[in-house]
This record gives structure tokens, sequence and C-alpha cells, in this order.
């Protein structure tokens, strides 16, 4: 049936509301060579003469039209969804994606990515005055501006701004400036303890 | 985002899945070059007389062509408009339509016979369904899956919001509202890493 497909690669997105699937390009191809065969038999109708009762083509032509338009919403429905998932990546993992991520990524969207990413940046560069301001920063209102935290991986050696050198192995607990640390915490490489 | 609002938007993907359920559609005249909407019709034109379930999307194309009837699905019909109205809480709406509501309002868009009814049905429906499904989705200590499997899509939804509001409202009187935690898709990533290596 027309926009079997496409449903597919709908309802396989769907499924997967938290996991980044694979791009899957074998099943956009077969979407798109459907949409050939429809618009080849639109085409030759167009082209024939029209008679009510040997060659009555209208309903055959509205019926491709509507699979069409069908499989292109579901293309680009499919398209969409997916840079939405990446736009909320780029905020909870930064800039640098892991790898099982990057894996799943079509080539247009590892370009996507690196276009949104250079953007962010010039926009927070270009607000708050000279030095910027980082909206990556106080998600939820601070408290404190020190934290209390644990690490959860060995991260290795982290410098803060006033040059101080720490360095961030397993289990290890520091007091830190909550502005500097937030997006390790964010990205699961430090847990924020004690707090009150 | 809305909950009802945004589902029409063109990307929607609960809209699109939602217009994919099949509705009864039969043609009184022959149709030409529409063979292949029948597995096993032979030849490239369509009987008269032929009755075949098609997407929501396809029937909405055809249904004002000469000769094409539509008629309600099951879930719409009376027999399930007289259950619904009974007791709306013990069906498992879930099985009867994934998308009871979207797909129901979909269908009234169309001039259905009936569609005043459907419209009607599909609010007393959720009204009648509405107060327990508040109360299981806050009382986070009854968690039965039993219920859960009764939700239709957008009930799902509604559950899932609620539960989630009653655990920042817990947090905040707890004074927790301070915690850098970790990010939703960093810890689902990490969960699903953490998996993969205890498989392999």
């Amino acid at each position: 049936m027309w926009g079997d497909k496409a449903i597919e690669l709908i309802k396989e997105l769907e499924r997967s509301t938290e996991i980044f699937p694979p791009f899957d390009d074998d099943k956009i191809r077969l979407i798109l060579e459907e949409c050939r065969v429809l618009n080849q038999f639109i085409e030759d109708a167009m082209n024939s003469t029209f008679h009510p009762e040997t060659n009555n083509y209208l309903a055959g032509v509205k019926a491709r039209t509507a699979a069409l338009e069908r499989n292109k919403r579901c293309l680009l429905a499919y398209q969409w969804n997916r840079l939405q998932m990446l736009r909320k990546m780029r905020w909870e993992f930064g800039s640098i994606l892991p790898v099982e991520i990057k894996a799943n990524m079509s080539e247009g969207e590892v370009a996507w990515f690196a276009k949104y990413s250079k953007a962010l940046a010039n926009y927070m560069k270009g607000i708050g005055g000279r030095n910027g301001l980082n909206l990556m920063l106080d998600m939820q209102p601070p408290k404190d501006l020190y934290i209390e935290v644990r690490c959860l991986k060995d991260f290795g050696k982290l410098e803060l701004d006033t040059g101080e050198v720490f360095y961030l192995s397993q289990n290890s607990q520091h007091y830190m400036p909550r502005s500097q640390v937030e997006n390790l915490v964010r990205q699961g490489v430090l847990e924020h303890i004690n707090w009150s | 985002m809305s909950l009802f609002g945004k589902r029409n938007h063109y990307f929607s993907l609960n809209d699109i899945l939602a217009s994919q359920e099949r509705v009864p559609i039969s043609f009184g005249t022959p149709v030409s070059y529409l063979g292949e909407l029948d597995a096993s019709s032979e030849g490239n034109a369509l009987p008269a007389g032929t009755t075949l379930e098609l997407s929501y999307w396809l029937v909405a194309s055809l249904y004002q062509e000469d000769g094409v009837g539509i008629d309600l699905p099951k879930q719409y019909k009376q027999a399930w408009r007289d259950i619904l109205a009974a007791d709306a809480k013990v069906v498992n709406l879930q099985r009867l339509c994934k998308y009871f509501y979207e797909f129901g309002k979909l269908v009234s868009l169309i001039r259905i016979r009936d569609h005043q009814d459907i419209i009607e049905l599909l609010i007393q429906t959720l009204v009648d369904r509405h107060r327990e499904l508040t109360s299981w989705a806050v009382h986070s200590c009854k968690r039965d899956n039993e219920f859960l499997e009764k939700l239709e899509d957008i009930e799902r939804e509604l559950s899932k919001r609620a539960t989630a509001a009653e655990r920042d409202l817990s947090n905040w009187l707890q004074h927790d509202g301070g915690r850098i935690r970790k990010a939703e898709l960093v810890n689902a990533h990490d969960r699903l890493v953490a998996s993969t290596r205890a498989f392999t």
C-alpha cells in the first residue's frame, strides 16, 4: 500500500523518544522511489485525454496526489523531529556529542549540528555586554555560589577561571564555584551532593 | 508546548499516526486506476460494490467522489457508543483504538453521519475517565500497570504530565529546588550505554 514505508519510518521514530535512532537511509530511498512511481502515473494521466467512461483518471490522480503529499509529510516530519532532538542534545550534552550518537547521524545532520552550535555560540557572545552571556548556566535559580560535588568518573584536569587546578578522579569530592561546574553536572561527570 | 494545540502541527508524529487509522469505505460504481488499493482484486479498476478499509488520509481524498460511501469506524458506532456511555472507565481504550480522541476528531471533520454525536462522545468519555486518571497519576504509591494499559495516547501524556507535576511539587516542598541534576537525554544515553556494555 502507498504510504506504508513512510509510516514505518514515523513509527520507528515514535518508539525511540529518548534515544537517537540511526538515520534510515534505505527506507528513505524506497519512499522516494515510491514517490517517483506515483508521480509518473500522474504525469502520464495528465498527458492522456480524459474520457468519463473509458479513461476516467480523476479518482486515481486524487488518491495518488494524497499519497504523494502523505509521503512528503512523513519524510519532513521524520527529519524535523530528529533535528528537534539534536537541538535538545546541544543544550544537554554541549557541543561535543558522544560517539554512539554521532554514529547515528546523517551527513546533513552533522553539518546542521555544527552550524547550530556556531550560531548559538555567536549569539551568546553577542548579548550581555563585552564578555557575552552563557545561556547554559543557571538553568535553575542558584542558591549558593559554591557547591559540593562528587566525581562519578575519571575526568582529568580541570582548570578554573581563577587559575586554580583540580584533578577530577573518580569518587573524589570538591567544593567549587557553581558556575564552573554546572555543565559537568548536567553531563553526568559530577554529582551535586549536600545541597540544601 | 500545549497538549492539544501542538498536536495538529504539520510535523506532529501523533497526528500522522492518528490519521493512519482505518475507515471503512465502499465504492458504488466501478473506479478505474485504483486496483492497487485492493490486494485481492485483479486488473487496474475497482469493481462496483467493493468495500475496503483504507487509511484516513486516503479516505479524506476520495470520499467526495461520486458513488463513494464511508462508514463509521467500529469504535464510534452505536454499539460502542452505548458501552462508553454506560461506563467509560472500564473500557480498554488502548486496545480499542490507540488514538481514540485524535482519530475521533479527524473522523468528525469529514461530513460523516452522526458526526455531532462523535464529538459529544469524545468529550463525555474524557470527562468520565479523567477523575480516575488524575487520581491514579498523582498518587505514586498506587503504581499498577493494569490501569496504564487501558489508557490511550492523550491520556498517557496527561498522566505523565500529572506525575511530573506532582514530583516537582513534592521536590519543592522538600527544598530540593537548588540541586543541579543530570540532563534527561544524558541520563537516557548513559543508561543505554550501560545496558549495551552489560550485554557484551
